[in-house]
């Protein structure tokens, strides 16, 4: 069966009511079972269940309304990237024109950005804190790298991200405000020899930090006692 | 637990707490699965958080003066709520230099730092809009302010409580602070990360207010590196208004030299008779401005009455009053002449009494010629009041053989005496800030190897 966006179905194994919004995703995660429930599912096969994010003092949750640049959105999913050194939400929205886009939530650092993949793998060989880069014809300073321990997720996701791990994240910095973050994921084959890799893959999303308050944020969690 | 799952979505929870599996001291964590180490405040000992549980990395040596800041405290700095939930002992790592940082914690705006040494405070927070990456850099700007390098060393934990975000004893960060009082960019290297901190120097006083603290603060010891000079303006804000006001000056007293009527009221000439040409009858004789005495030689003499001069009329309009100068000359030669002057308003009968005299010596001495003195001088009257006036005089010389002597009275004149005090005035403000400054900062670069001042 296929669920199309916007339609309402019930939960593959709690039957609560559930909706996909964007067209990326391929499922999405009941709030109350924490059932992956996949666009294109068998109908009655019982649902694999995944962990539950941790909690880390976000105020954003899904459901969570905001602006950027003028146009409304919705949050509609996240990962939870956990790291050795760190911590990273990348919350999926969708604006009210369609697009969808990722909004980074760590540390009281807030920002949008979207997926980018012209950029050769090479380009961050040797990478240390510092190093200058060009990304989406923009100079980026490598501010962090980390790396990754484990993803977590809710709500509407791309179940393979959840499988991705042990990947090198790079945060990377401009004066201007813009951001990227690029993922470096080693890839090994099956028959290689022990410590050699194939050309690593690497996931790239360049964008621009924002002030939360300009984000209008509403249906967040309640942090009264925090203003 | 630490790394709790999200129970409750509609709003932020409440402290949690982890039992320190060591010696089972329940720990308080405000910032949950941000936390990568904790300290256990009763046993010392730190944690790694790990998905399994917490893993010991090291015991701290017990540290024994107790934060200034509690963990747990809440404060307002900046307008944004903070929770106190890490404290640090750091130490350079080449050398005995020890100070203490507090993290601070919101859950919307992320951490800031409050960082204590020698009773002196500072107040960061992480910046993302200037970096000049791996390059040395001795100074930068960074908006609007010039930031000088002032200090370069390798920092290493030596004792903490509380969470922390990252893992506070992996390796010794290299920290290069620059300095703009009252503000400071620390830069932090490390392998994995370079970091940009704007701090702000805060009164003690602020920091107690801020958390409602009880106790004394540190004591303050020297200057702070962003410890700003106390008293008022700083050098420049005050040269700059001093230039302002010295050009102000500058118009208004070219205002009033335009404005001043310099009338000659009188300029009267006094000559004493000799037997070739006898007195005839002290009096004016030509008009009432240029006037001519011939005066009896007798006249020179205490016992005489004063000569009775030109009569003369004030009216100045506005003020009331103008000021008057009044010039004496004669042609002294190795002699002196004074005479005494009295302005009689014969209105109010109010008298302005003065003195004026020259002297004049001169001679060859040693193959030099000398002299000394001057053949004319002037007295300004300030403020004399409007009305009409008669002039006495009463001359005086010692050997009677001064032929003559001009007196000259002129109204409204500017004055520049006034002004050269006033500028003095504005110029003295700025040159003791500067001063002040000088010695302050010299003082404060006492701590830095890169100190612009010759040590």
């Amino acid at each position: 069966m296929l669920q199309k966006v916007g339609q309402f179905f019930g939960c593959v194994n709690c039957k609560r009511s559930l909706v996909f919004r964007t067209e990326q995703a391929n499922c999405v995660i009941c709030t109350n079972c924490r059932a992956l429930n996949y666009r294109l599912s068998i109908p009655e096969k019982e649902a694999p269940v995944t962990e539950k994010v941790k909690e880390e003092m976000s105020v954003i949750r899904v459901g969570t309304t905001g602006t950027f640049r003028e146009i409304k959105f919705e949050v509609v999913g996240r990962y939870q990237y956990l790291f050795k050194d760190g911590y990273r939400n990348h919350w999926q929205i969708v604006f009210s024109d369609g697009r969808e886009s990722w909004l980074g939530d760590w540390a009281g650092n807030y920002s949008i950005f979207q997926a980018h993949n012209n950029t050769v793998a090479e380009t961050f060989a040797n990478a240390v804190p510092g190093k200058k880069v060009e990304i989406n014809k923009i100079s980026f300073e490598l501010e962090m790298l980390d790396e990754h321990r484990l993803t977590l997720a809710e709500g509407e996701v791309n179940d393979l991200v959840l499988g991705l791990k042990g990947f090198i994240s790079l945060f990377f910095i401009n004066p201007s405000g813009a951001m990227a973050l690029v993922n470096i994921y080693p890839q090994k084959k099956a028959d290689a020899p022990k410590g050699v890799y194939q050309t690593p893959r690497i996931e790239i999303f360049t964008g621009n930090y924002v002030e939360f308050s300009s984000l209008n944020l509403q249906n967040t969690r309640n942090y009264d006692d925090w203003r | 637990m630490i790394g709790a799952e999200v129970e409750v979505l509609e709003k932020l929870p409440e402290t949690s707490s982890i039992t320190c599996p060591k010696c089972s001291q329940e720990l308080p964590c405000h910032t949950y699965a941000q936390a990568r180490n904790i300290v256990c405040n009763k046993c010392d000992r730190i944690f790694e958080i790990r998905e399994g549980g917490l893993l010991t990395v090291k015991q701290f040596e017990k540290y024994t003066l107790p934060p200034v800041l509690p963990l747990g405290a809440k404060g307002r700095l900046k307008g944004v709520p903070f929770t106190v939930v890490g404290f640090i002992v750091y130490q350079e790592r080449d050398s005995h230099y020890r100070w203490r940082e507090y993290v601070l914690f919101n859950p919307v705006q992320g951490y800031a730092y409050l960082s204590e040494f020698n009773g002196h405070w500072n107040f960061f927070q992480p910046i993302y809009d200037y970096s000049h990456g791996n390059n040395l850099h001795r100074s930068f700007v960074y908006e609007g302010a010039t930031f000088n390098l002032f200090h370069r060393y390798y920092s290493k934990v030596v004792y903490a409580s509380g969470e922390f975000f990252w893992n506070i004893t992996s390796g010794s960060p290299f920290c290069t602070e620059y300095v703009a009082p009252p503000y400071i960019i620390t830069r932090i290297k490390t392998e994995k990360q370079l970091t940009w901190l704007l701090g702000e120097y805060l009164e003690p006083e602020l920091i107690k207010e801020a958390f409602g603290l009880q106790a004394e603060m540190p004591q303050q010891i020297g200057i702070g590196a962003t410890e700003p000079l106390s008293g008022g303006l700083s050098f420049g804000k005050i040269k700059k208004i001093s230039v302002i006001a010295a050009l102000a000056l500058l118009f208004l007293h070219l205002f009033f030299m335009i404005i001043a009527r310099k009338e000659v009221i009188s300029n009267t000439e006094f000559t004493f008779a000799t037997a070739a040409a006898p007195p005839v009858q002290p009096g004016p004789e030509t008009d009432p401005v240029t006037q001519s005495y011939l005066l009896s030689v007798n006249t020179s003499s205490a016992e005489q009455p004063p000569i009775v001069g030109p009569a003369f009329k004030l009216s100045t309009g506005l003020l009331g009053s103008s000021n008057m100068l009044v010039s004496l000359s004669a042609p002294v030669q190795n002699d002196w002449f004074a005479t005494a002057i009295t302005l009689r308003n014969t209105t109010t009968m109010q008298e302005y009494d003065f003195e004026l005299g020259v002297e004049y010596y001169s001679g060859y001495e040693d193959g030099y010629s000398w002299s000394e003195g001057n053949h004319s001088t002037e007295t300004l009257l300030s403020a004399l009041p409007d009305g009409e006036y008669q002039t006495f005089i009463r001359p005086y010389q010692s050997q009677q053989n001064v032929p003559f002597f001009t007196l000259k009275l002129e109204n409204d004149v500017p004055v520049w005496s006034n002004f050269w005090i006033i500028l003095l005035l504005i110029t003295a403000f700025p040159a003791i800030q500067y001063f002040r400054e000088k010695n302050f900062e010299m003082r404060r670069w006492m701590n830095s190897d890169f100190s612009p001042y010759d040590q």
